[in-house]
């Protein structure tokens, strides 16, 4: 009796707290909405259940979570609480984007740039709320929406509030189609959504393979810190385009960046355990990522707007919304937008050249933070 | 070298917003110059180095492979039938 009394004891029902019931909640919520809703299922169902595993107490003598040492789960967050997962995913994500767009439209690239306002502006915010300056450059990056990148910088910078911002920087890529919308309507009038832009020229094989060498240099030259982001997201896009190494760019775009995002998506769910997860930081978080995100698709538009001042050739201001990075999400919005008031205007394609140009700004954001701030 | 660790961090944030926006308007305008000059360049080494030089030599290994193992097997196979 003493003996079962004891194991008792040691159950998770014996041990929960109200906190761990309701992270379980929000698990089964993330659950819920990649399953029902469609929002991001490929991270927020991992992240989910991960958030329901880590939030099931056991005894502390028991090594099981992700901050026991020497616990499974230990080692599969491993790759993300020392940034190994973030450059794996990179480099998938080179191997899956085709540059065309980007390549055939520059201008639009000064898009990605702009969007980016996002990361720095909500740093000064996060500063002003309080908290130091490393943790104010890992909760900034959350307005890079690319949630690699934020798992990145957040693991360098502030790994205690790790998980905080990898829930929030993926909430709010999921939530893109809602945060975005407003945002951009709010600030284009009817004639400039309907605004139809040129075809992209047609891109040789050749300006695809010179580009990920050409523009690493570019950006590693300037940013250092980046190297990591950078370095695997243009040697991923060299082994598609080089057009010898197609196996390799074949693993690294499916089976290679679907077993990374299982563990990230899961370890980082994991990741949230009440005790360490729910505090008032989480919230302000959360306020300062939602703003960040409103800031960084403002930006966008504001600066596609900004160059039809000196252009010929106008840009339809939608597709400054999609320089948040958030791969392909934003580029979608943008399409559905545009599609609301012409139903012949595609702008998806427009939208994919700032859309893969934020994500090499928040990365070079990202490497400028951590040179800076590391401590 | 933690530098807004220092004082009055909230003025500093504004210098590193500034340089930090400064520098990733530099690289992506660099990327955007670069990729404007970049099909004008490779016309003007068009000439030397022909773009379907490095393909075919590179696409027939791959899609040779295929073709030399089927001829192989054949030759084995005719071999094998002959025998």
């Amino acid at each position: 009796m003493e003996i079962l009394l004891e194991f008792l004891s040691t159950t998770a029902v014996a041990n929960m707290s109200g906190g761990n019931l309701l992270m379980i909640f929000i698990g089964a919520i993330f659950i819920s909405l990649a399953i029902r809703k469609d929002y991001e299922p490929l991270l927020l169902l991992p992240i989910g259940f991960g958030c329901i595993v880590g939030n099931l107490p056991s005894i502390s003598s028991m090594a099981i979570g992700v901050y026991d040492k020497g616990s499974v789960l230990y080692y599969i967050y491993f790759g993300v609480s020392q940034g190994v997962f973030p450059p794996l995913i990179f480099l998938g994500i080179g191997a899956m984007t085709d540059f065309s767009t980007m390549l055939s439209s520059p201008r639009l690239v000064l898009l990605g740039a702009a969007a980016q306002t996002g990361i720095f502006l909500t740093l000064i915010g996060a500063l002003h709320l309080g908290f130091t300056p490393a943790e104010a450059g890992a909760i900034g990056i959350i307005g890079g929406a690319d949630g690699p990148t934020a798992i990145f910088l957040a693991a360098k910078l502030a790994p205690h509030l790790l998980g905080a911002i990898a829930i929030a920087a993926y909430s709010y890529m999921a939530l893109v189609p809602v945060i975005q919308p407003p945002v951009m309507k709010l600030l284009t009038t009817r004639k400039e959504r309907l605004i139809r832009m040129k075809p992209p020229r047609e891109v040789s094989q050749r300006e695809k393979i010179i580009f990920p060498i050409a523009a690493f240099l570019i950006c590693a030259l300037l940013a250092p810190g980046a190297i990591g982001l950078l370095g695997m997201l243009f040697f991923g896009n060299l082994l598609k385009e080089s057009g010898v190494t197609e196996r390799l760019a074949q693993t690294a775009r499916t089976s290679m960046v679907d077993i990374v995002t299982i563990l990230l998506g899961f370890s980082v769910g994991c990741s949230t355990q009440a005790q360490t997860f729910l505090t008032p930081q989480s919230v302000l978080i959360f306020s300062l990522g939602a703003l960040s995100f409103a800031v960084a698709t403002a930006s966008g538009v504001l600066f596609a707007k900004f160059l039809n001042l000196f252009t010929k050739d106008k840009i339809n201001p939608l597709v400054g919304a999609a320089g948040v990075s958030a791969v392909p999400d934003s580029a979608r919005v943008v399409q559905m937008m545009g599609q609301r008031e012409d139903p012949n205007n595609y702008l998806l394609m427009h939208a994919m050249a700032p859309n893969v140009a934020g994500v090499i700004g928040s990365a070079i954001g990202a490497g400028v933070l951590w040179s800076v701030l590391v401590g | 070298m933690n530098q807004l660790a220092l004082d009055n961090p909230l003025a500093q944030g504004l210098d590193l917003a500034f340089v930090g926006m400064s520098i990733v308007f530099t690289a992506l305008v660099l990327v955007s110059v670069f990729i404007t000059v970049l099909p004008r360049i490779l016309a003007v080494i068009h000439p030397y180095i022909p773009p379907a030089q490095l393909h075919t030599q590179s696409h027939s290994k791959e899609n040779d492979a295929p073709a030399i193992a089927a001829a192989i097997g054949f030759a084995l196979h005719a071999r094998r039938q002959n025998d």
